[in-house]
């Protein structure tokens, strides 16, 4: 226990004295008691030694002071051109601030460098917290987790050291690498863990029954615990405090860790025993790839660092997993009887005597297995959970769920349970506890509750709609779907960043360094875990306001069919870089478009990140993995048109050209070249058309007639243009999709009422070729709206 | 015939939805000689002729023959006969069982335009048109210009 005392006395200390650059920084009365506390550990030698080479290697200048931020996103550029490169350069910066204590509002970064004002302000509030730290016995200023805590709050919009790296980044950088080398000070090297629990996928979407949707969400949940749990038993076997985890979520995870010989050996037998486990529980559904990749120490600065990231992640990982189950082999190969299958997720080793009823209230319910059943009722209740307490006692009362990991023995580790308790309520005394998940939590005094051992942000993309029908539970697919406009369907949405691997890989250039990898992580993950919840559950306060200076970020007016709320979604999964959101199908759509405009925000307009989405419509009788295959297939398609997609109502077009934004990128230069004596439309893309139509309310005749016609005619351009699919580019080609076409639109729109023709930009709009593309978007979009 | 000056052409626009704009009213007067010169300028058959073309002619000519109040019933046998080919062709796929059938599709027009003035337009376009057909693909491409020309006839609310 000698060893964990020093990983993590270097830890504190690193934080403690980037606590006293925001005591200095703010005149706290902390700064002089904090100096004293820091010094104090000047009497271990390895904890001084380790924490001074961590902040040589880090450049840390304790003299230095908070600045502002740039926009990390600014430094990402794929362009290999170098003199496109240099036209891709933006400037923007983080507002100052501080993150709200529950749903904080997406930061969307500034065109000029922030004023003194700003600056002010913030110091001002973290005075206040920090001169509330100070209690007789300096429990506060010892407690690992919750110092992390007030750094990531405060100083995740300011920079520390080079002006686009983030104080916490740089902190808990610094933290983990002094944490490092105090378990092994005279070495050169470093290690880097990385995990990987893969079939995800396979475990989330194979479900095919009623009431699956919440039982997908359950089980993505479960899943976010089960990579949690991969974090804890190495930390505690390895022996290092939190700070050492660069990022965990999703299923992978990141831990920096000294390089020594019993580090392997420990990641070998924690792989081991989850897999031993994962085979048990899933039937090898889910495999956890982990390994480790020695790297020398001075090179978490360099570029470097991203080389030996990539190696790990799609070199050695990618070895475990092409054969799977390699160390488990006798158990994977065992033999077992096959029963009727579960009707949920189709496992067969279950005895038929053990499969129960799904959903206990409905007499014809499906029978399925324990998992799935448990799966079930865990996701009704999934609406609201405050706190997860880890712990190594069963029962107690007051939670409202438990989830329980009982690892198995294997030849080098013993069986051990583990039991994560939820509650709908943060504040609990749970016996035996050594850390609390406080659930999409930045408040500081949950952090100080003194029954908690050790305490930590959990972060979950995981809004959901309360139910009206019953009180407390997330609402169920054919609530949902009564609740959408014209049609009665639910939406899919599958979405993800285009090129995340190059990002991190080649992104930064030669500023690849750790620190900076930690930050670009952090900020992704809090786009799809954190204020996407704040965009479905606030959207008033988070979407762009067409009116502030966020809308120039974009270069553009942000776009939307209604400005109505879209709270009638059901997260299913966000996390990482990726979402599996699901609602009524109107609502879908319009958060599809929210989410892509304000992403594009968020990472200050930059061209090489972008989304790719793909969005299935179905009846709540569709099975639901049908609907994620048929969303994930739409996203490919996507990713097949170039990325920075979108695939809808089975037609792929770039985003721009669905919200009808301007750019004259989206048209390639060939049909450019043959276009070009044409004006330009007004009206550009499917859903300015669609806007329009549907205010002008042109009644249900006329707007049947209408997209009858638009179908028809978009189904004999399709067919016309089969004939070109080797060359689309052909003057007959171009000419049949552009043009051929025109005439019958031209006279679709002269059956339309007066009122709508006399909307001379719509009907000159729609008859351009510019437009010939969409009629079957623009129509589909329109008669699901009315039906 | 005289070249008309631009004094005297003023036809009233005939609803107020002018979609011709005054400026072509010049070239709205030419546009059958402007097809027709097109249509015998083509290197290899009807075939030849670009779609772009075609559809900016028939967007003039449409309202064009609208304002010469030509009535779709007028040309009715015509356009029957058109339709009845092309049923046909889709059928059979093979050119050469309609190839004399095309041809005599000309006197349809004679004969209608000579019954009505209104009719004599489309007959002059047709008939160069149908002079150039010597292929399957030549005839899918007359029954796009005429399809095209009768959708921009009816946009004008030509009946």
């Amino acid at each position: 226990m000698k060893q964990l005392r020093v990983a993590e006395k270097a830890a504190l200390q690193v934080i403690q004295e980037a606590i006293r650059v925001l005591a200095v920084w703010t005149n706290s009365k902390l700064k002089e008691k904090l100096s004293r506390l820091i010094a104090a550990g000047d009497n271990d030698d390895v904890i001084k030694k380790a924490v001074a080479q961590a902040q040589k290697l880090l450049s840390w200048n304790s003299k230095g002071e908070p600045k502002a931020l740039r926009l990390l996103f600014d430094s990402i550029n794929l362009e290999k051109d170098k003199e496109k490169k240099s036209q891709n350069q933006h400037q923007h910066y983080c507002q100052p601030d501080v993150i709200a204590e529950r749903n904080p509002k997406i930061p969307y970064p500034l065109e000029k460098e922030p004023s003194l004002e700003d600056f002010i302000k913030l110091k001002y509030e973290i005075k206040q917290e920090l001169d509330k730290l100070d209690d007789d016995r300096d429990r506060d200023l010892n407690n690992l987790s919750l110092l992390t805590l007030i750094l990531e709050k405060y100083g995740s919009f300011i920079s520390f050291g080079d002006s686009d790296v983030a104080l916490i980044d740089i902190a808990r950088s610094t933290a983990g690498v002094a944490a490092a080398l105090a378990n092994n000070p005279e070495s050169n090297n470093l290690t880097l863990i990385a995990g990987d629990l893969s079939g995800i996928q396979k475990f989330i979407y194979t479900i095919s029954s009623d009431g699956a949707l919440k039982s997908l969400r359950a089980r993505s949940f479960y899943l976010e615990l089960v990579t949690e749990e991969v974090v804890q038993q190495l930390l505690e076997a390895l022996e290092l405090p939190r700070t050492n985890v660069i990022y965990a979520g999703g299923g992978n995870l990141y831990i920096l860790a000294p390089a020594i010989e019993s580090v392997k050996i420990n990641v070998a037998e924690v792989r081991q025993q989850f897999n031993e486990w994962l085979l048990g529980e899933f039937q090898g559904k889910n495999f956890l790839a982990l390994d480790c990749l020695d790297f020398p120490i001075t090179d978490i600065t360099t570029e470097k660092f991203a080389d030996y990231w990539s190696e790990l992640t799609s070199k050695k990982l990618a070895v475990h997993k092409s054969r799977k189950f390699a160390e488990n082999i006798s158990k994977f190969l065992q033999e077992s009887d096959s029963y009727e299958p579960c009707k949920v997720c189709h496992r067969d080793d279950v005895e038929s005597a053990e499969l129960k009823q799904l959903n206990k209230n409905e007499p014809d319910s499906v029978l399925a297995c324990e998992t799935c059943c448990r799966m079930f009722e865990l996701g009704g209740q999934l609406l609201k959970v405050e706190v997860i307490v880890r712990s190594q006692s069963e029962n107690f009362e007051d939670k409202f769920d438990t989830l329980t990991f009982e690892l198995p023995a294997t030849d080098k580790r013993d069986a051990k349970n583990v039991y994560y308790h939820l509650f709908h309520r943060w504040k609990q005394i749970v016996p035996d506890n050594d850390t609390a998940l406080l659930v999409n939590d930045w408040n500081i005094e949950h952090y100080k509750f003194s029954q908690f051992k050790k305490s930590f942000p959990l972060l979950l993309g995981n809004y959901a709609q309360e139910s009206s029908e019953e009180k407390g539970l997330i609402i169920r697919a054919n609530e949902m779907a009564k609740k959408a406009k014209g049609v009665n369907r639910l939406g899919y949405l599958r979405m993800d960043v285009d090129n995340l691997g190059r990002i991190f890989a080649e992104g930064l250039g030669e500023n690849k360094t750790l620190p900076r990898i930690a930050g670009l992580s952090r900020q992704m993950s809090y786009f799809f875990k954190v204020y996407l919840n704040s965009l479905a559950e606030f959207r008033q306060e988070n979407f762009l306001n067409k009116n502030k200076l966020i809308a120039d970020i974009l270069h553009k007016k942000a776009e939307f069919l209604t400005p109505k709320k879209r709270d009638n979604l059901l997260f299913i999964y966000a996390g990482g870089d990726d979402l599996f959101v699901s609602g009524t199908w109107n609502e879908v759509v319009e958060f599809a478009f929210d989410i892509y405009q304000c992403f594009r925000a968020y990472t200050g307009n930059n061209p090489d990140i972008t989304l790719s989405g793909g969005i299935s419509i179905n009846d709540i009788k569709f099975p639901l993995y049908k609907a994620a295959e048929e969303s994930g297939e739409a996203e490919e398609k996507a990713k097949g048109n170039g990325k920075d997609s979108l695939s809808l109502f089975s037609q792929v077009f770039k985003w721009n050209e669905w919200l009808g934004i301007e750019d004259n990128k989206i048209i390639d230069s060939e049909i450019q070249k043959y276009l070009h004596s044409e004006t330009r439309p007004k009206l550009l893309g499917i859903l300015p058309f669609v806007e329009r139509l549907e205010q002008q309310d042109i009644g249900v005749n006329y707007s049947r007639n209408f997209v009858r016609n638009l179908l028809i005619t978009a189904e004999i351009q399709e067919k016309a243009l089969e004939k070109f699919e080797d060359n689309k580019k052909s003057e007959e080609a171009l000419g049949t999709r552009y043009y051929l076409h025109l005439p019958k639109i031209a006279y679709t729109l002269a059956r339309l009422p007066k009122n709508v023709l006399d909307d001379t930009e719509f009907r000159t709009s729609l008859k351009s070729p510019y437009n010939a593309p969409y009629f079957r978007a623009i129509a589909t979009w329109i008669e699901l709206l009315n039906r | 015939m005289p070249e008309p000056t631009k004094s005297k052409v003023t036809i009233p626009p005939l609803n107020s939805r002018q979609s011709i704009p005054q400026t072509n009213v010049n070239k709205t007067q030419n546009i059958v000689e402007e097809i027709v010169k097109t249509i015998n300028g083509l290197p290899d058959g009807l075939k030849t002729y670009p779609i772009r073309d075609l559809v900016k002619h028939a967007e003039e000519f449409g309202p064009y023959l609208k304002q010469q109040r030509l009535e779709t019933n007028q040309v009715r046998k015509f356009l029957d006969a058109v339709n009845r080919l092309k049923a046909n062709l889709v059928e059979t796929g093979e050119f050469a069982k309609i190839k004399t059938e095309v041809v005599l599709l000309k006197p349809k027009l004679a004969y209608a335009a000579a019954r009505q003035k209104a009719a004599k337009p489309l007959g002059e376009v047709m008939s160069a048109a149908i002079d150039e057909v010597h292929s399957k693909e030549d005839f899918e491409r007359l029954v796009q210009l005429l399809e095209s020309i009768i959708a921009y006839h009816k946009a004008e609310g030509g009946k």
